[in-house]
Parts: structure tokens; sequence; C-alpha cells
């Protein structure tokens, strides 16, 4: 990825950069294929001919998830879908290609899940672009038109800097959300979407994980967080600390945790930095963009959750420590149901 | 066992990993032994039923003359659930959503079992001077992570 960037398109950090060149390196090429954007969450582009016909990020509900979770589809449906994904559609096109859903409410309900996955791509941790030409585009051509990847980049570039723009600052995918007590909001009359938000958070989950939940997209209920933290409704989770306690000293010693990726193929040292564990206080402003917040101390009134508040117990109390072996003696019924006359279809 | 360090070990992989939900580490025989999961989820209850279904799978693989197992998977309309053996006394088993992109745990469940497997052989830390006390008063049967 060592293409001269594209003009159109203004590199907003060096997330930015590296997808907008990897996309407009195969725009000039008209490739088809997708390109996997290793990272987190990351996510695929499904390109034909250079231009976008789906993303997909597990960091974004993709149309599947949004039919289903709002009620518009049922879950048997759902499934079946998956199982025609095998063929090469995705979930969310096998759904449309079956009659269920029409063309057009497809194609507005593909491209709000298209923009919303390039924005969680883009808000999150961007390590590498690798195109793979093998792979089959995701979509039949002609079911929805594909897309100039720089109108996708402008538009999550838009959203990135509303985001920004916003008082208090939520990651998609690392601040976890906590609804502040009842009193505060119990008799103001509320959106339907700010109350399925209060009865998701419940600080485990992050503003992606509630979009998936209740199939709305990402960006939308990241925007609604922020505004709720902003007016006090919900509260981000402070991480706890890593160990509380010394780690243990016996041999042999746990190995220290990897990293999760390979380094940056560039120097990717504006990009949103990768969340750690313990509270990063030197993190620097990473560039045009003001950081999405990290976990930090004094983030959210209210200390940090006792980390050792779970049920205990020893392995192997039971008395029960032998391995599951496939090569010790087995119980004496082993014949017990098998049938006399079975068909094999090995015999003559 | 260092409990805290379990319940971290449990923890990064949550945060690592998008769209994991809940882990449990449970030992084979299906009692529970540390949840990181929503008060929706029973842990006890998860956690039995996926150590039967790990040994059901090895069974399983053993009659098919497939070979040792490397971890079940199941998949749901509404995401996955995936079980793992952490050497040959316990299990780990992790929750995610539809969007969890199942590969990356793969390879972020191999190292968190290893580290997971040595935190559960490792003896219990010598009290040292200015050592925090075991925290057995903080034991809260809800398994509220935070």
């Amino acid at each position: 990825m060592t293409s001269a960037p594209s003009g159109s398109v203004p590199a907003r950090n060096a997330a930015h950069g590296l997808l907008g060149r990897a996309l407009s390196r195969c725009r000039d090429e008209r490739a088809t294929g997708v390109l996997h954007v290793q990272g987190s969450p990351g996510g695929a582009f499904h390109l034909l001919d250079g231009a976008v016909v789906a993303v997909e990020s597990p960091g974004a509900p993709g149309v599947g998830t949004l039919l289903v979770r709002s009620g518009r589809i049922d879950a048997d449906e759902w499934n079946a879908a998956h199982d025609a994904a095998g063929t090469g559609l995705l979930p969310g096109a096998a759904i449309a290609a079956g009659g269920r859903l029409g063309t057009a409410e497809f194609q507005v309900l593909h491209m709000m899940a298209v923009q919303d996955a390039v924005f969680a791509v883009l808000a999150g941790r961007l390590d590498n672009c690798a195109f793979d030409p093998a792979a089959p585009a995701a979509l039949p051509p002609g079911l929805a038109p594909g897309v100039e990847p720089e109108e996708l980049l402008v538009e999550a570039g838009r959203r990135l800097a509303a985001l920004a723009s916003l008082p208090r600052r939520v990651s998609p995918d690392r601040d976890r959300v906590t609804a502040v007590g009842p009193p505060a909001w119990a008799d103001e009359p509320l959106a339907p979407v700010r109350r399925e938000i209060l009865g998701c958070a419940n600080g485990r989950r992050s503003p992606r994980d509630i979009a998936f939940l209740i199939g709305r997209g990402v960006y939308t209920i990241t925007v609604e967080v922020a505004r709720m933290c902003a007016e006090g409704l919900v509260e981000t989770v402070p991480a706890p600390p890593a160990h509380p306690l010394p780690p243990p000293v016996a041999d042999p010693a746990p190995p220290p945790p990897e990293p999760l990726a390979p380094a940056p193929a560039e120097p990717a040292g504006p990009a949103a930095p990768r969340p750690s564990l313990a509270p990063p206080e030197d993190v620097a402003d990473p560039g045009p963009y003001p950081p999405l917040p990290q976990w930090g101390p004094g983030e959210a009134p209210g200390g940090a959750p006792a980390a050792e508040g779970l049920p205990r117990r020893e392995p192997g109390a039971s008395g029960i420590r032998e391995a599951l072996d496939a090569s010790r003696p087995q119980s004496g019924w082993k014949g017990f149901l098998r049938p006399r006359g079975r068909s094999r279809t090995d015999s003559p | 066992m260092n409990h805290d360090a379990l319940v971290a070990e449990m923890r990064t992989l949550r945060d690592q990993v998008v769209g994991v939900t809940d882990t449990v580490v449970a030992a084979v025989d299906g009692l529970l032994i540390a949840a990181d999961t929503e008060d929706a989820i029973d842990p006890d209850g998860l956690a039995a039923l996926a150590a039967a279904s790990l040994g059901l799978a090895r069974r399983i693989a053993a009659a098919a003359l497939r070979g040792p197992l490397r971890r079940t998977v199941t998949c749901s309309s509404g995401g996955y659930t995936a079980v793992y053996a952490v050497g040959e006394t316990a299990i780990l088993v992790v929750v995610g959503d539809e969007g969890m992109n199942v590969p990356q745990l793969h390879v972020e469940a191999r190292s968190a079992v290893e580290r997971i497997g040595a935190i559960l052989l490792a003896p219990e830390p010598e009290p040292g001077p200015g050592a925090v006390p075991a925290p057995d008063s903080a034991y809260d049967p809800q398994g509220v992570l935070g």
C-alpha cells in the first residue's frame, strides 16, 4: 500500500489514510475481490470492479441482524438465510433473494449497514489491509449498486467528526456504559431508543453491543449514548485495574500477554490506540480527530467495580480429575444399542 | 490459584475480541470456577451444560475417528457459544453475539487457554508483606463483574 494517497479523500487520520489508499488502488485497478481490513474491530470490503458492494465488520450489525432484531423477520428465516449464505450471498441478500424482502427495502437497509460498517472500521484500530482477489463478491451483480469508495470514506469522516464534536466522547466498541440510577430519568418522557439503551446499559455493554442487541446502527447508538452521557443518564464504566493482586510467582509462570496482532505495516502513530487493561494516562492527542475516549480513571464518577466479585471454586474439588480420554477402557454398554442388521456402504 | 489473575484473564478476552459478551471457566465435571456473565445467564447451568457438551463432542470425534477435539462451537440465530478445553481439568466457555469474529476468537482463545491453564495450576501465592488479603470476604454469587 505505497501508492499515492487519493486526491479527493482527505486523509483525516492514519486509519483513514491507510484504508483510503488501499481502496483507491483497488478502484484504479477495477479490482474484484475482498479487501480484508485487519484491526479491531476490522472488517471486509467486498469489491466489484473497484466499487464497494458490501462491507462486513464485527463492529456494526449487518442487514440480517437489523432485520431479525427489529422483528421484521423471524429467527427461522434468519437461520435459513445463513445456510443460503454458503452459496456466496450475504445472509441479508439471501433473504432479499428469497422474496421475503423487497429489493428497494433491502437496498436501503444494505446501504445503511455498509455506511455503518465503514464508520465502525474507521472508529477502531486499523493495522493493515490485505486484498484477496480469489474471494467472490458477496452480492449478485444488479441487486445493489456498488458505491464509490470515496463516498463511503467522506461520509465516515463526517460521522467521526460529528461524534468527536459532542461534549462527551464515547468509543463505539471500547467504552462500556451503565445506566445511572432511575431517579434521574424515571419521570421524564424518554424517546424509545433512549429507553431501549437504558434497558441494555448494564455496565458490560458497549454502544456496539447495544446496537447489535436492539438492531440499530452503531453510529446512531454511539451518538445517542454520548448525548445521554452528557445529560447524566448513562455513564461509562472505567476499566478495572489489570491485576489487583501481584501475579503468581510460582512456576510455570504464565507467559506474558501477547500482542493482539503483528505490528502495523506503516507507522500508524495517530491511529486510535489499542485499549489496554492498564489505564493509559500517557495517551497523547493522536491527530486531527480528537481521540476517542479511552479507559481512564476519573472518566466516570464512582469507583472501579470490584474485580473479585465472582463465584469461586478450586478446580478438581469434586475429585473428578481424569481427562476424557478416548483410549481409556469404556464402560460395558458399548455394544448395547448396536443394531444387528445395520447397513454399511462398504458391504458387498 | 490466583483468582484475580483468572478474572483479569477472562476480562481481557472479552475486551480483546469484539463481540464476546460472557465467559465462564469451569472444571471438566461442570462445576463453576469463575464466571464473567450478565445477570440473565445462569453460569452454573451454562458451565454444567458446556462441560457435558465438550465431553460428548470428544466422544463423537473419537467415534468418527477424527482425532483429538479442538473445540466445540454452537451457532444460533443470536450468536455463538464456544467451549475450549483448558488442559485436562477445566473448560473455558465463551459466549458472543452474531457479530463476533469467530476465527479471531480461536486465535485469541488459544493463548488465553494456555494462560488460564497456568493460573489454575499455580499454587496460591504466599501472602507476603503488604499483600492484599485473600478476597474471601468479597464472595458474591451473583458474579457481577461490572
